[in-house]
C-alpha cells in the first residue's frame, strides 16, 4: 500500500517509494556493456536529463558546440553541463541504446570528447511528492 | 460582463498560433472602421475597392508571406504567420483572454488576438497597415479562438470528505491570518516552481494573484498546459500564505505529465534569481541507504548547494515514503507532513517521509512541517487543476488503496489531494511572508525563524511502511520542528534579525 504514484521517466524507471530493487551507491551506477538488467522500454521521443562531467582544466567550447550539434538543450552546471534530449539524439550520439535500459547508467565517453568529458551520467527520474 | 468578480480581460500564456486568419480590408472611396458613433451606410458600395487598389493589395500581401484566402469586393480572407501581420502593421501581435458566453450556457475565458502598437487602434483585434502606400483600409484577426473546454469555476466544489479549502482554511490553520491583516502579505518577493506545468486557472485570476507567464523547459512543450495538474493545484498554497509572491512557473514535464525535465527546470529557476525556489518532486533510493549518496546525484547536489550560497531559500518536499536526496542536501527546507483534523488536534502525516539522514551530517529531514492528508490517498486540501487534467480524472475515481473518490467530477477543475507536495509550497509561501517584511533575510535565517517557533507535535508516526519514527516532545524524526506557525516565525524574524 504504497501512497505515492510510481512514476515513469522515459517509461524506464521503477522508483516508486519503496522499491528496492536498486542496489545503489558509487560503485552500483550501471555502465553500460556490463549486464545491466532490463526494465521498460522508452520511446523514440521520449526526453532525458544527463550529466556531463568536465575534465579538470580544459577549454570545453568545442565540446559544448558537438553536444549542441546534436540537438542537445546544454545547460552548464558547476562541473559540467546538464543536458536535455531524446532517446533518439542520446542513441546517435554517443552509439548505445536505451532500449531496457535502467537507471542510473554511465554512457561511454566518445572518442571526439575523451579530451573534455570525464563521465556521461544519466541519473535517476524525479518524481512528483503528490 | 463579469461573473464572480472576474475580470472581462485578463492576461494569457496561450503562444501566437503558427498561422493566424485574418481579413484585409481594401480602401474604398470610403473606410469601414468608421469615427466614433458613425454607423456603416445601408448600401455596401462606398466601401467597395478598384480592381486595381485589390489586385495592388494582393500583390503587397503575398509578398509578405500572405495566403489569399478568398477575395470580394471589399476586401480579402489571408492567412499568413503572425510575424507577417507584424512586419505589415509594424505592431505586435498579442494574445488576452477575454471572458465570453459560451456553448451550453457556460461562461468562460476564451483567446482573443490583437495587434498592438503606437500606432494601431484601440479596437481588439484590429490593426493598421504601417505604409500608407499600401491601399490597405485596416486588418481584422480571427476571433475568438477557444482554447478552454470548459470553464472551470473559481470557487471549490462540495465534497463529502473532510477537507480544507484554499486560501482561507490553510491560511487559518498555519497562523498567517494576523500577518496578512498587517499587511505582511510577501509583496513582490518572487518564487520559483519546476514542477509539472502552470494553467491559469479563474481561482487564482479571481483572487488577483501574481503569476508570470510559464516558462517551458521540455523542448516542444506548451507553457500554457499543465496535463498533469500538480503543478497549478500545489501552487495554489504558496498564495494561501503569501497572497503578493509573485509566482513564476516552469514547466519541466513532457505531453505526458512525465517530469523528464526537473533538473534541468531547478537549474533554469536559478537562472532567473528568484529569492525561493520550491520543489515538490525527487527521486528515491534505498532505505536504509548505502554509506554514501550515490555519486550520480552529487552533481545536483552542488546545484542545490550552489544556490543556497546564492542566497537562494531551496524548498524541497520531504517525500510520501520516497528517500531521495534533494531534501536531505544541507541548508535546504525539507518539507513534512502534519495532519490537522476538524477539531485543529495535529498528528505527524503517516503519508509523509520522516528520517535520519546519514549522508549530511545528521540533518533531519523533515526540517520542519506543512499540513499533509492521511493515508491511503492523502485527499486533504481541494486545490485548483486543469478541467480534466490527469489529477483531476484520477482523484475522482477510486483506485487499489482507496474504494472512495474525492467527491468531484473529473472534469471540474478542481480535485482533492496534497502529499509533502503540498507542504512545500505552503512553506516557501511562508518564506515569502517573511522576506517580505525583511528583505535581506538569508535562508538559514529564514529556516531558524520557522524551526524556533514551529508548534510542536507529539502523535503519530512518519510514513509506517518504511521510516516509522513516532512523533514526540521537542523536535522528532517524523515532523522535526514540528508545524510552521507563521505569525510567531514573523514576529520572531523581526524581532531578532
Amino acid at each position: 500500500m504504497w501512497p505515492s504514484r510510481a512514476f515513469v521517466a522515459g517509461r524506464s524507471d521503477s522508483s516508486e517509494a519503496g522499491s528496492e530493487t536498486h542496489r545503489m551507491g558509487n560503485a552500483d551506477v550501471n555502465q553500460f556493456g556490463a549486464g545491466h538488467s532490463i526494465e521498460g522500454i522508452a520511446l523514440a521521443d521520449d526526453y532525458f536529463e544527463l550529466f556531463v562531467k568536465w575534465t579538470p582544466n580544459t577549454v570545453t567550447d568545442n565540446a559544448r558546440r558537438w553536444l549542441e550539434q546534436r540537438g542537445f538543450t546544454v545547460t552548464t552546471m558547476k562541473s559540467g553541463v546538464l543536458l536535455l534530449g531524446t532517446r533518439n539524439q542520446i542513441e546517435n550520439a554517443f552509439s548505445v541504446s536505451l532500449e531496457n535500459i535502467k537507471l542510473p547508467v554511465n554512457l561511454p565517453v566518445p572518442a571526439e570528447l575523451r579530451d573534455y568529458v570525464d563521465s556521461i551520467t544519466i541519473p535517476k527520474p524525479r518524481s512528483y511528492h503528490r | 460582463m463579469t461573473r464572480l468578480g472576474l475580470p472581462h480581460q485578463t492576461v494569457s500564456d496561450n503562444p501566437i498560433p503558427q498561422l493566424v486568419i485574418g481579413y484585409v480590408s481594401v480602401q474604398g472611396s470610403e473606410s469601414v472602421f468608421g469615427r466614433k458613433g458613425k454607423r456603416l451606410r445601408k448600401s455596401p458600395k462606398a466601401y467597395y475597392a478598384k480592381k486595381s487598389d485589390r489586385d495592388s493589395v494582393r500583390r503587397d500581401l503575398e509578398k509578405n508571406g500572405f495566403s489569399i484566402i478568398s477575395e470580394t469586393a471589399l476586401g480579402m480572407s489571408v492567412v499568413a504567420p503572425g510575424g507577417a501581420y507584424e512586419d505589415i502593421t509594424g505592431g505586435e501581435l498579442q494574445a488576452i483572454e477575454r471572458l465570453m458566453y459560451c456553448e451550453a450556457g457556460r461562461t468562460q475565458y476564451v483567446t482573443h488576438l490583437d495587434i498592438v502598437g503606437d500606432k494601431q487602434p484601440t479596437a481588439l483585434g484590429v490593426g493598421a497597415a504601417k505604409s500608407k502606400t499600401l491601399k490597405i483600409d485596416g486588418i481584422v484577426l480571427e476571433r475568438p479562438r477557444i482554447y478552454h473546454a470548459i470553464f472551470p469555476s473559481p470557487i471549490p466544489p462540495n465534497s463529502p470528505k473532510f477537507h480544507l479549502r484554499v486560501p482561507g482554511d490553510v491560511e487559518v490553520a498555519l497562523n498567517a491570518v494576523a500577518a496578512h491583516q498587517q499587511g505582511q502579505r510577501g509583496g513582490g518577493v518572487l518564487v520559483a516552481m519546476p514542477d509539472s506545468g502552470w494553467f491559469r486557472h479563474p481561482f487564482f485570476t479571481a483572487h488577483g494573484y501574481n503569476i508570470k507567464t510559464p516558462i517551458a523547459i521540455v523542448p516542444g512543450t506548451d507553457r500554457s498546459k499543465d496535463p498533469q495538474g500538480h503543478g497549478t493545484g500545489e501552487s495554489a498554497n504558496i498564495f494561501a500564505m503569501a497572497p503578493e509572491a509573485v509566482l513564476q512557473p516552469l514547466r519541466a514535464s513532457n505531453d505526458d505529465g512525465d517530469l523528464v525535465g526537473a533538473i534541468a527546470g531547478f537549474l533554469k529557476a536559478k537562472d532567473i534569481r528568484p529569492k525561493i525556489i520550491t520543489c515538490s518532486w525527487g527521486g528515491d533510493e534505498l532505505f536504509p541507504p548505502s554509506s554514501d549518496p550515490p555519486e550520480s546525484e552529487l552533481p545536483f547536489v552542488a546545484e542545490i548547494q550552489d544556490a543556497i550560497a546564492q542566497g537562494i531559500l531551496v524548498v524541497f518536499s520531504a517525500g510520501n515514503g520516497q528517500f531521495s536526496v534533494e531534501p536531505q542536501a544541507p541548508g535546504v527546507l525539507a518539507a513534512g507532513g502534519v495532519f490537522m483534523d476538524s477539531n485543529g488536534d495535529l498528528r505527524a502525516s503517516d503519508y509523509a517521509s520522516g528520517y535520519q539522514s546519514t549522508w549530511f551530517d545528521q540533518h533531519v529531514v523533515p526540517t520542519v512541517c506543512g499540513l499533509v492528508g492521511m493515508q491511503p490517498r492523502a485527499q486533504y486540501l481541494m486545490l485548483p487543476v486543469p478541467p480534466d487534467s490527469s489529477i483531476d480524472q484520477d482523484e475522482s475515481k477510486p483506485d487499489e488503496t482507496d474504494p472512495t473518490t474525492d467527491g468531484t467530477p473529473g472534469d471540474d477543475g478542481w480535485a482533492l489531494f496534497s502529499g509533502t507536495s503540498a507542504a512545500a509550497p505552503q512553506l516557501a509561501g511562508a518564506a515569502a511572508l517573511l522576506l517580505g517584511a525583511k528583505p535581506n533575510l538569508t535562508p538559514a535565517q529564514v529556516i531558524e525563524a520557522m524551526t524556533k517557533t514551529a508548534t510542536d507535535v507529539v502523535v503519530g508516526r512518519s510514513f509506517p511502511q518504511r521510516f516509522n519514527n513516532p512523533a514526540g516532545p521537542g523536535p522528532d524524526l517524523a515532523t522535526g520542528a514540528g508545524i510552521i506557525n507563521v505569525g510567531a516565525a514573523l514576529q520572531f524574524a523581526v524581532d531578532r534579525f
